[in-house]
C-alpha cells in the first residue's frame, strides 16, 4: 500500500492492468462511503463505486495530472451518482427492493457521509485518506508531499466544516 | 495558552502528534476551560463517528467485482477494436503492394491518425493482449498431455519447418505427455517423417529406411521441427508474451469472435522475416517469411484452441499452417511413443575424423562439392561416403548419381536462413546424370484408334508406373494426324511436348490426371528454385517391339537428364569437414 497513486497509474499504462487493484484497495472504502452519502444506501453506493473504478480504469490514459487522481476519481464518482439518481427516478421499483436489502444490513451513517460529500475536494480527500483509507497523518503527508503540520491543520478545518454541515442538517431535521 | 492556540492544537492531540510538553500544556488548558473542553469532546465524538462509519466500509471489497466489470467492458471494446483492426489489415495489404505503397501513403497517414484517437479512448491493446496471453499461460499450467492435429504446406518427407507457398497441405499429428514422475515423451509425425522421443532416446525416421538415433532426450524443436515446438504450449505462449513485452512496436491485434455460439478471443501477431528480402531461403521456412500468426483462445477456459499462420506475399496472405484440433489431458497410448523401424535402416550420424581428415578440412566449399560429384562420377562410394553423414550409400542414390558427368560447378553463396555459424554454404551445380534405359508401353485399343501411353517399365521390364485411363482417349479434331503416328513417334512427341511444358499436347498421349500431377510437380519444383527447363529429360529411341505377353507395343529408349540446382553443404561438425546436407 506504500506505492503512490502515480506509481500504480504508470504501471497500469505500462501494460500491468492488475496494478489497478492497488488503487481500488486504497479508495474503495472512501469512495463507497462518499457515494453512500450521495445515494442514501449501501447497495447503490457499491454499485456506483464499481462503475466509477471501471470508468477510471479506461480513462487512465487521459488523466493529465496523475497526482490529482483522487479528486479526478471523485469527480467521476459525482457524475456516476448523478446518473444513478436520474435512473432511480425512472425506476423506483427496483430501488425499493435495493433499499429493503440495504435495510437488513447494519446502518451506515449516511448523514456523515453526505456531509463528507459536501466538503471541498482537498478536505474530503484528507478525511477519506485518514479514516476510510486508514492512513496516518505522516503517511498522508508523505504521499501528498506536504508537512505533517499542514495535514493536521487542514484536518482541523475539515472537522470544523463537517461539524458545521452536520449541525445544519440537524437544524433542518428539527 | 489561549483558546485559539488550544483549539488549533486539538487535531494534533487527537492524532497523538504533540510532544510530551505540548500535550501537558494543552491538557492543562482543557482542565480549566469549559469551552475548549466542549470543543474537544465534540471533536472526539466526530472522530469516533468517522472511525465507526469507516469501519463498516473497510470490509467492502470491490476488487474482484471491479475487475470482472473491466473484463466485460474490455471485451466490448475489443469488438470495437476489431473494426480498427480490419482497417489495419487493409493498410497492411496496401503497404505490402509496391505499386500502391507511395500513392496510398497520404491516405494511410490520415487513417492512422483516426485509429490512434480510437485506441486512445481505451486501455492500449498491447496490455489487453498481454493479459490474454497471461490467462492462456495459466490455463495450461496443469496440462500433462497434448494431442495436436495440424496441416502445413510442406513436403511429406522434408523436415518439420520447411514450407512452400504452392505446396499442397500435408497432415501433421503430434503428441506430448508428461507422466507422474515428470518424464516427458513426444512424437511428431507426417507421412514421410517421424520424430519420437520416448523419454530416453530421440529417433528420427525418414521413410522408408533412413534415420538418426540420438541416445539422449532431445527437446522439441530438434531436427528442425518448427511444428513440434507447438506442443510446448506453455513455452509457446510465454515466448509470445515476452516478445510482446520486449517489443512494444510489435503488431498485436485482439478481437472477439462468436464461433458456433461460443465466445472466442482471437490474437493476431505479425512477425517480420528473419532473413532479408531476396535471400535464397526467403519463404522456405515460416521464420524466413513475413508472417501473421492467428491464435484462437476460448474466452471462458482461456485455453489455446487453434493457430493459423499466413505468409504475406506481395498481393495476398497465404495460409501455410493450421492447427486443426487440440486435445488436452487425454490418455495417450504407450505405443505412440515407440517407433517401429524397418530392418534395413540406414543411420545418419555425426561425421567422424578420417585418417586423412586434414585433406578434407582444407577444402573450400567449391572444392568439396566438386570432389563429391567427382566421386559419384567414378562410382567411388567409399569416397562419396566421406561427404555424407549416413552409414551407407543406398542403391537408389547409387543408381541416381553413379556415373554422372559434371557440367559446371558455380560460385558458392550463403543464406542467413542456412547460416550454421557461417559454415553452411550453397554450391550451384549442373550435372548430366547417367542415361537411364526405360520402356514405354503403348496401346491403340481405344475408340480414337491412336497410340497412347499405358505404362512405364524399367530396363528389366519391371513396372515402374501404371497408367490408368479412366476415360477413353478422346477423338481429337485433328485425330487423323495422331492415328498415323507410330509408337516411337508418340513417345518422342510426348517428350517433346514435355520439354516445352505443353500440357495440352501431353494430354493427347497421357491421361489428364497424370499430366496435371506432373504439371503440379513442375510448378512446385519451380517454387523451390529448380530450373525446370534445364531438368527436363531428353530421349533417344532404341527400338520398338511387340510383347505378346502384354498384348502391347513397347518403345525402348534412353533418357538423358541434366540437373541444375544448389548443393547444401555444411562444416559445423567436430570433424571440421564439409558434408552434403541437401539439394540433390
Amino acid at each position: 500500500m506504500a506505492e503512490s497513486d502515480q506509481y500504480y497509474i504508470q504501471q497500469c499504462l505500462n501494460g500491468h492492468p492488475d496494478e489497478f487493484r492497488g488503487l481500488v484497495r486504497r479508495y474503495q472504502a472512501g469512495l463507497s462511503a462518499y457515494l453512500a452519502g450521495k445515494l442514501g444506501n449501501k447497495a447503490s453506493a457499491e454499485e456506483a463505486a464499481q462503475e466509477t473504478f471501471v470508468r477510471a480504469y479506461f480513462g487512465l490514459s487521459e488523466l493529465k495530472k496523475r497526482e490529482s487522481f483522487c479528486s479526478w476519481l471523485f469527480g467521476i464518482a459525482g457524475r456516476v451518482a448523478k446518473e444513478q439518481l436520474r435512473n432511480q427516478g425512472r425506476d423506483g421499483m427496483a430501488d425499493a427492493v435495493t433499499e429493503q436489502a440495504a435495510a437488513a444490513k447494519p446502518a451506515e451513517d449516511y448523514q456523515l457521509e453526505q456531509a463528507i460529500g459536501q466538503l471541498p475536494d482537498s478536505y474530503r480527500e484528507l478525511i477519506l485518506l485518514r479514516f476510510y483509507g486508514g492512513q496516518s497523518c505522516q503517511k498522508i503527508a508523505e504521499r501528498l508531499d506536504i508537512p505533517v503540520g499542514t495535514v493536521t491543520k487542514q484536518l482541523s478545518r475539515a472537522y470544523a466544516k463537517l461539524r458545521q454541515s452536520l449541525s445544519e442538517e440537524k437544524e433542518v431535521q428539527k | 495558552m489561549n483558546c485559539t492556540e488550544c483549539i488549533e492544537k486539538l487535531a494534533e492531540l487527537l492524532e497523538s502528534l504533540l510532544s510530551e510538553s505540548q500535550r501537558q500544556i494543552v491538557q492543562e488548558h482543557l482542565k480549566d476551560c469549559r469551552q475548549c473542553q466542549a470543543e474537544w469532546q465534540k471533536l472526539k465524538e466526530l472522530s469516533e463517528r468517522l472511525t465507526s462509519d469507516s469501519q463498516t466500509w473497510q470490509q467492502t471489497n470491490l476488487e474482484d467485482a471491479v475487475f470482472n466489470r473491466i473484463i466485460v467492458k474490455q471485451n466490448e471494446k475489443l469488438k470495437q477494436a476489431d473494426r480498427v483492426n480490419r482497417h489495419f489489415r487493409i493498410w497492411r495489404r496496401i503497404m505490402n503492394s509496391r505499386v500502391t505503397k507511395y500513392a496510398a501513403a497520404a491516405v494511410i497517414i490520415i487513417a492512422v491518425l483516426l485509429s490512434v484517437s480510437i485506441f486512445h479512448q481505451s486501455v492500449p491493446t498491447v496490455s489487453a493482449a498481454q493479459q490474454v496471453l497471461q490467462d492462456a499461460i495459466e490455463a495450461v499450467s496443469d496440462v500433462w498431455s497434448v494431442h495436436m492435429k495440424a496441416r502445413m504446406r510442406t513436403r511429406p518427407s522434408d523436415n518439420f519447418s520447411n514450407i512452400g507457398l504452392n505446396y499442397d497441405f500435408v497432415e501433421i499429428e503430434m503428441w506430448k505427455r508428461t507422466d507422474e514422475n515428470g518424464v516427458v515423451q513426444w512424437r511428431v509425425e507426417k507421412p514421410g517423417r517421424v520424430l519420437v522421443m520416448d523419454g530416453q532416446n530421440t529417433t528420427m525416421l525418414i521413410r522408408p529406411n533412413h534415420g538418426v538415433l540420438m541416445e539422449k532426450p532431445l527437446p522439441l524443436g530438434c531436427f528442425d521441427s518448427w511444428s513440434g515446438r507447438l506442443l510446448n504450449v506453455h513455452d509457446l505462449l510465454d515466448n509470445e508474451l515476452k516478445n510482446a513485452k520486449n517489443n512494444p512496436d510489435r503488431e498485436l491485434f485482439l478481437r472477439h469472435e462468436n464461433i458456433n455460439g461460443q465466445d472466442k478471443i482471437i490474437l493476431e501477431v505479425d512477425v517480420a522475416a528473419n532473413v532479408p528480402e531476396g535471400d535464397y531461403l526467403r519463404n522456405s521456412f515460416i521464420t524466413n517469411s513475413d508472417h501473421l500468426k492467428v491464435y484462437q483462445f476460448d474466452a471462458n477456459t482461456k485455453l489455446l484452441e487453434g493457430l493459423q499462420v499466413y505468409v504475406h506475399t506481395e498481393d495476398k496472405d497465404i495460409l501455410i499452417f493450421e492447427i486443426t484440433d487440440i486435445e488436452y489431458n487425454s490418455e495417450i497410448e504407450n505405443g505412440i511413443f515407440a517407433l517401429d523401424l524397418p530392418e534395413n535402416m540406414n543411420w545418419y550420424g555425426q561425421p567422424q575424423k578420417l585418417s586423412d581428415n586434414e585433406k578434407y578440412e582444407k577444402m573450400t566449399p567449391k572444392e568439396a562439392a566438386t570432389a563429391f560429384f567427382q566421386a559419384c562420377a567414378e562410382e567411388n562410394w567409399e569416397e562419396v561416403l566421406k561427404f555424407k553423414t549416413s552409414s551407407q550409400i543406398d542403391e537408389r542414390t547409387k543408381a541416381y548419381l553413379g556415373g554422372l558427368e559434371i557440367i559446371s560447378i558455380g560460385e558458392p553463396f550463403q543464406s542467413e536462413g542456412y547460416a550454421r555459424n557461417g559454415l553452411g554454404w550453397f554450391v550451384p551445380y549442373e550435372i548430366r546424370l547417367r542415361p537411364v534405359e526405360r520402356n514405354a508401353q503403348l496401346s491403340k485399343a481405344n475408340s480414337a484408334d491412336r497410340f497412347v501411353i499405358t505404362g512405364w517399365y524399367d530396363n528389366k521390364m519391371q513396372v515402374q508406373d501404371e497408367v490408368k485411363w479412366s476415360n477413353e482417349p478422346e477423338i481429337l479434331p485433328d485425330n487423323d494426324t495422331y492415328v498415323k503416328m507410330s509408337p516411337d513417334e508418340v513417345v518422342r512427341a510426348y517428350y517433346d511436348a514435355l520439354s516445352r511444358l505443353d500440357w495440352d499436347e501431353m494430354r493427347k498421349f497421357m491421361p489428364t490426371d497424370d499430366v496435371e500431377k506432373m504439371q503440379h510437380q513442375c510448378e512446385e519444383a519451380a517454387k523451390y528454385n529448380i530450373d525446370i527447363q534445364k531438368n527436363l529429360p531428353t530421349i533417344e529411341v532404341i527400338k520398338t517391339f511387340w510383347s505378346a505377353e502384354h498384348s502391347s507395343y513397347f518403345v525402348t529408349y534412353r533418357e538423358f537428364r541434366v540437373k541444375k540446382f544448389n548443393l547444401a553443404i555444411r562444416k559445423d561438425n567436430s570433424a571440421n569437414r564439409f558434408v552434403v546436407d541437401g539439394g540433390l
